[in-house]
């Protein structure tokens, strides 16, 4: 009922009819109140939680289609234990932070490029080359921390919405150039992700009148994700989500020192591992470590004894499919370094 | 104080709202649980906890949590002598809100043209390089990212890997 409900609503949307998107919200709050009845919650909100709910209510339509982007790109990784553990470390770490109210969904991505994402609304990407280089679960809690902490300061959708358009313009420029050319393993052939079909634009303009600051919610995941594979955030946004995701990570029981030792690993891997995306969008590794070393000596890391969780992390990690492409690629690599030295 | 350096980095509204850092609680193991007036084993007790009684976090500090004590005061707990809580048991009217968003709001994106895609095209197989499947790649996979929404985390879950993560730290401390 409610399918065929909210199909309707699409369809008249097709006509740009101002009825149209009074029915999407009279659509939206029904199926709200519904669902809030069903779960047995208080419907009441307060006047600044009507707010976060509407900010929230945006952040998911732009990061549902950056991730749905994503996907599509680098493909995905469907092993329901895997992406299930990942789903409960992230959000365990993550409701150690001031963010617990957001939902932090999770998904491992199928590329061996060493990288992690971010998405508004708690979209949250992982790649198999960036499982692969952790070591244990402390590792994987740092990294999720670190995206959770992306999420919840909504780093990604205020530099979105500081962006005049013409920046948007530019950013959603960058990501229909092949972002990611080195990622051999990608299994499925690809033209332009962000290529707009004829569909996709008529949504976009009926979008456009509901969205945020006038930007359509495609035209906003399309720059975002321009962001996400080609220009990267601001380097302070990067240093402030590493320096968060060590504390939630720290607050769960973890050892304080994996974000360190992972991106550690990274520095000393450098040659052998495709982070070219990684660090085209990030502060170098060895840089970012450092800051998270005085963060350390702050906080006294020393005294702090902390869970590394290796077992259960590589019950997990084995679930993965040997990386052949890598295996060659470190091969090739470790050859060039020994005939380079 | 390093506390109010990182307020201000993590300046978000919900942490302005709320006046804290970390949004947990964490609850006794056992009876007697002593809160001290320092974070070290020989400080003052100002308060003892009940076994299943819970406190509400301020901040980690070493191996010890400090937590707002009764009366409105700040106090320390052993890590170990308490287990977090997830906050997904006593979650508030808007989580429970933005966790209905994420299902109901799919109708606002264009989830519904693309579920009526994923019809048509099928799931097709990772080696497809049909022209078909060539263009429906193009768009957002928003089947997988439904599969994401839909995939939820318990508490309980949470609960009990935050007990194994502490009984790690519980034996590494012994063994030192």
């Amino acid at each position: 009922m409610k399918k065929i409900l909210l199909t309707t609503t699409l369809l008249a949307a097709a006509g740009f009819s101002l009825a149209a998107a009074v029915a999407e919200t009279e659509n939206k709050s029904a199926n709200k109140s519904a669902d809030g009845a069903k779960a047995g919650e208080v419907p009441q909100l307060s006047k600044e939680e009507e707010r976060k709910l509407a900010e929230f209510r945006a952040e998911l339509d732009i990061g549902r289609n950056m991730a749905g982007r994503l996907v599509a790109y680098y493909g995905e990784f469907n092993d329901e234990p895997l992406n299930g553990y990942l789903n409960l470390v992230g959000n365990y770490v993550a409701q150690q932070g001031p963010f617990a109210d957001r939902r932090y969904m999770i998904k491992l991505l199928n590329s061996e490029s060493v990288n992690a994402f971010a998405c508004p609304g708690g979209y949250i990407l992982v790649t198999m080359g960036a499982l692969r280089q952790a070591e244990n679960e402390a590792e994987l809690a740092a990294i999720l921390g670190h995206e959770s902490a992306h999420v919840g300061n909504r780093h990604m959708m205020k530099t979105l919405l500081s962006m005049d358009k013409e920046k948007l313009d530019q950013a959603a420029k960058a990501s229909a150039s092949k972002p990611d050319p080195s990622a051999a393993s990608r299994m499925r052939k690809r033209v332009q992700v962000t290529e707009q079909s004829e569909a996709a634009k008529t949504l976009a303009r009926y979008l456009g009148s509901t969205s945020v600051a006038g930007l359509s919610i495609i035209a906003a995941a399309k720059a975002g994700l321009g962001l996400i594979l080609e220009k990267g955030l601001d380097h302070k946004l990067e240093f402030e989500a590493d320096q968060e995701g060590v504390k939630y990570a720290v607050a769960a029981g973890y050892d304080p020192k994996a974000l360190s030792n992972f991106l550690g690993r990274l520095v000393a891997r450098q040659k052998i591992l495709n982070t070219k995306t990684l660090e085209k969008t990030h502060p170098k590794p060895a840089e970012r470590r450092a800051r998270v070393e005085q963060l350390l000596v702050q906080m006294k890391a020393d005294t702090i004894t902390g869970a590394k969780g290796v077992q259960r992390f590589a019950a997990m990690q084995q679930r993965m499919p040997v990386a052949a492409s890598r295996k060659n690629s470190e091969k090739t690599a470790e050859t060039e370094a020994v005939k380079g030295k | 104080m390093k506390i109010n350096r990182f307020s201000q980095l993590v300046l978000g509204m919900l942490v302005m709202a709320s006046g804290r850092i970390y949004a947990g609680s964490v609850e006794a193991k056992q009876n007697g649980v002593p809160v001290t007036a320092a974070p070290d084993k020989g400080a003052a007790v100002v308060q003892t906890l009940k076994a299943g009684e819970a406190v509400e976090v301020v901040e980690r500090k070493g191996m010890y949590w400090q937590v707002k004590a009764g009366g409105g005061k700040t106090g320390f707990v052993s890590v170990m002598s308490v287990k977090i809580k997830s906050s997904d048991s006593d979650r508030g009217s808007l989580a429970g809100a933005i966790q209905s968003a994420v299902q109901s709001g799919r109708s606002s994106s264009e989830g519904a043209s693309a579920r009526a895609r994923a019809t048509v095209m099928g799931v097709r197989g990772l080696d497809e390089t049909n022209d078909t499947s060539y263009a429906a790649n193009t768009r957002p996979n928003l089947k997988a990212v439904f599969s994401m929404e839909d995939s939820r985390v318990s508490a309980v879950q949470i609960e009990s890997l935050s007990e194994k993560v502490f009984d790690e730290i519980a034996k590494q401390s012994k063994s030192k």
